[in-house]
């Protein structure tokens, strides 16, 4: 992997993690990021995040392996808020 | 108002059979339609792509196909839709 | 959305998820370790006793093999790299002629090497089944041969699956926004369920999308192709991917003439920047088709077969007959069709995407897990206060709940106790004998046969921990290989096969989180469940899990 991939991949983490954050939904913080400036935060991060992915490989390429990042990232993020919650309950 | 509209029949078989068989012309269909207009495609490439186009078409029809509001219904808009693309193959094919 | 939709749908969604997800789950949970069939096989391979050639010396190794063995000229292969499930770096596989494309059971492999003398050796050896068999389970949702009959079998159940697919977001649809990353743990299990199988299914539904799409197009294509050979290609179909009859007259070669193995791969390379060759797989090299197919990835593209793709080139002129598979050079309709390749099997974007497919693969078969859970929670007869003693659950959640349980954890199980007692018996009796099946059939059965026995709240957590154990009996089979090699047990440090001593490791650990949040729930659930142990039974069940 070069630096273009593991930089592109950390901005979309920390893009996704933003969206979660800003959601009604989410379990990690007491009370969610206002939703739209959290929004535009994790948006401008995912954008830059798959620019540098275009970067480190073709066009086509970026697009697949951005939406599966997507998917895995946005599945596992509550799950962590349960693991964590489950650590407080015990 | 929603307790205005006519109620959805189920229409189990009746539906699922439409979407089973039409969606199957339509998927058929739709693939010659493809092979047709795609003729400057080289034929490998053009029959795998036919090839690929049957599954999303036909399983979609039998997916969407509890929408209609009758069993009569799905049967016709399928059986009209297959109608029509059938049609077209014979058009494109004559002319 | 109007309600009656939502209704009508949610029995689509109801009666295809019930009849597919226990097919699913093992479909997943192989297919995602099918995602590293590589690794496992060198994990399970044992070590390597041919004498290693250098790629300087492979010339005079093809020669002398052709010489020698003349039936190796139809399609033999050149390794560029060393790995532990190669026994050395030529070899070949003879087919038997009426066999499936898909049966491997038939096939013979033979591997040649060169002696200090110069002189050609050759093997027949088994590879261990493990690897392809994991590989059969996941294309034939846990059936054990991949035949035609069983595709189909596989083929209805992804077509059910992309309805279930269809009908999920359909009944999602009304609470989609509002409920959007909720997952609200509490008392109320089966909000708690439903959320558990929600997140995991619309967040991640492109990629089912595809996999229920791809799955069924693998499993009727022969049938697809044939029916449109007569409607659309009138009978043309096969001549298609002949190619041209050579021009000048069919003369016998001489494979000495031949380019090296390395010219032939610094050519690809110069044609192909950022390509990584990893095989060379010579192909009728005697006769005028010759032709050599330079296999390799390149991480920056899509590749159109899971092992990567390859540049076809003469091996004689060193010409490039043909970059249609080449990863990254692909024209438009033919990147399409690798795409529905690769978007299936993890073959873009390098070892990453091989990760994160395995983990969304496991997350696949958490949803097909967690969506019987739902059905069982939804149909729990709940005690109400009027009612001095628990309801008796229905017959047939009782029956779905120990199946669930009994087919999950035996797939699971199955699997771990396959690749562990593939390598005892081959430490114990030698490359004779091959129960990869064996052991995975007794695994499964006997765990689907304990749950119904017992129940699913009885059986779940020895399940859980049997699981745990039998996993993580395959790190400490390695470790037994590196700590006593007298036991005739082996392993291998290479970072792929560490992998899956760590992977399963991680595993391990994971069902034993399970079992203990599974215990615990148990022990503190109530008395109107399927999962509930019946009072005068609940005191050794209870301790047994506490050690």
């Amino acid at each position: 992997m070069n630096a273009f991939t593991t930089s592109g991949l950390l901005l979309c983490f920390l893009g996704c993690c933003a969206i979660y954050l800003a959601s009604p939904n989410q379990r990690w913080l007491v009370r969610p990021l206002s939703a739209r400036p959290g929004r535009a935060l994790g948006g401008i991060l995912l954008i830059l995040g798959g620019l540098a992915l275009g970067q480190a490989m073709q066009a086509v390429t970026a697009a697949f392996v951005f939406a599966t990042w997507l998917m895995l990232l946005f599945s596992l993020l509550p799950y962590v808020a349960v693991l964590r919650q489950a650590d407080g309950e015990r | 108002m929603a307790d205005k509209l006519p109620p959805i029949r189920r229409d189990w078989v009746s539906k699922s059979l439409a979407g089973f068989l039409l969606g199957a012309v339509l998927a058929f269909a739709a693939s010659a339609l493809f092979n047709v207009l795609s003729a400057d495609l080289p034929m490998s490439v053009r029959g795998q792509l036919a090839m690929w186009l049957v599954p999303p078409v036909w399983l979609g029809a039998l997916g969407g196909v509890y929408f209609f509001a009758s069993g009569l219904r799905a049967w016709l808009w399928l059986g009209g839709a297959s109608a029509l693309l059938l049609g077209l193959l014979l058009a494109l094919r004559l002319s | 959305m109007r309600t009656d939709f939502v209704r009508i749908y949610k029995s689509v969604h109801t009666w295809t998820g019930i009849l597919t997800g226990m097919a699913l789950f093992i479909a997943f949970y192989a297919g995602a370790l099918t995602v590293f069939k590589e690794p496992l096989a060198r994990w399970v391979a044992p070590p390597a006793e041919m004498r290693p050639v250098t790629l300087a010396d492979a010339p005079q190794l093809i020669a002398r093999t052709l010489a020698e063995h003349p039936d190796s000229a139809r399609d033999f292969t050149l390794h560029l790299h060393d790995a532990e499930h190669l026994p050395a770096r030529l070899g070949w596989q003879l087919r038997p002629a009426d066999g499936d494309d898909h049966d491997e059971s038939g096939v013979r492999h033979f591997a040649a090497t060169l002696d200090e003398g110069g002189a050609v050796q050759v093997n027949e050896y088994r590879p261990s089944e493990l690897p392809g068999f994991i590989d059969t389970l996941h294309r034939v949702v846990g059936l054990p041969f991949d035949t035609d009959p069983n595709r189909w079998v596989m083929g209805v159940v992804a077509a059910l699956y992309a309805l279930a697919l269809i009908s999920g977001v359909v009944v999602l649809l009304p609470s989609l926004v509002k409920d959007f990353f909720a997952l609200r743990v509490g008392r109320n299990l089966k909000r708690m369920w439903l959320d558990a199988h929600n997140v995991v299914g619309i967040v991640s539904l492109p990629f089912h999308v595809v996999m229920a799409l791809t799955a069924a197009v693998f499993a009727f294509h022969d049938g697809i192709y044939a029916l449109q050979d007569q409607l659309l290609h009138d009978g043309k179909w096969g001549s298609a991917f002949q190619r041209p009859k050579p021009s000048a007259a069919a003369a016998q070669r001489d494979p000495a003439a031949m380019l090296t193995p390395q010219a032939l791969v610094d050519k690809a390379m110069v044609f192909a920047p950022g390509f990584v060759p990893s095989m060379l797989q010579y192909q009728q090299v005697t006769g005028p088709r010759a032709v050599v197919r330079v296999w390799g990835k390149d991480e920056a593209a899509v590749s159109p077969r899971a092992r990567g793709g390859f540049l076809a080139i003469d091996p004689y002129s060193g010409k490039v007959m043909s970059s249609d598979f080449l990863p990254g050079r692909q024209s438009t309709g033919n990147l399409v069709i690798s795409s529905f390749f690769a978007l299936h099997m993890a073959a873009f974007g390098g070892s990453a995407v091989q990760w994160m497919y395995f983990v969304l693969g496991l997350a696949g078969a958490w949803l097909f897990y967690s969506g019987n859970l739902l059905w069982v929670e939804t149909r729990r007869r709940k005690q109400t206060r009027e009612m001095p003693e628990a309801p008796v659950q229905r017959r047939d959640t009782r029956l779905m709940a120990a199946a669930t349980v009994g087919v999950c954890l035996g797939c699971i199980c199955g699997i771990s106790l396959a690749m562990v007692g593939g390598k005892w018996l081959y430490a114990l009796a030698g490359p004779a004998v091959d129960a990869t099946r064996l052991l995975y059939y007794a695994a499964f059965f006997a765990c689907i046969g304990w749950a119904f026995l017992v129940g699913a709240a009885r059986s779940v957590v020895p399940l859980l921990w049997l699981a745990c154990g039998l996993t993580l009996a395959i790190p400490l089979t390695s470790l037994s290989g590196a700590l006593l090699p007298a036991s005739g047990l082996w392993a291998h440090a290479s970072w792929a096969s560490l992998g899956v001593d760590l992977t399963a490791l991680a595993g391990a650990v994971a069902l034993a989180i399970m079992a203990r949040v599974t215990a615990r729930r148990i022990a503190a659930g109530r008395p109107d469940s399927v999962w509930s142990v019946p009072a005068s039974t609940t005191a050794p069940v209870a301790t047994a899990n506490q050690s």
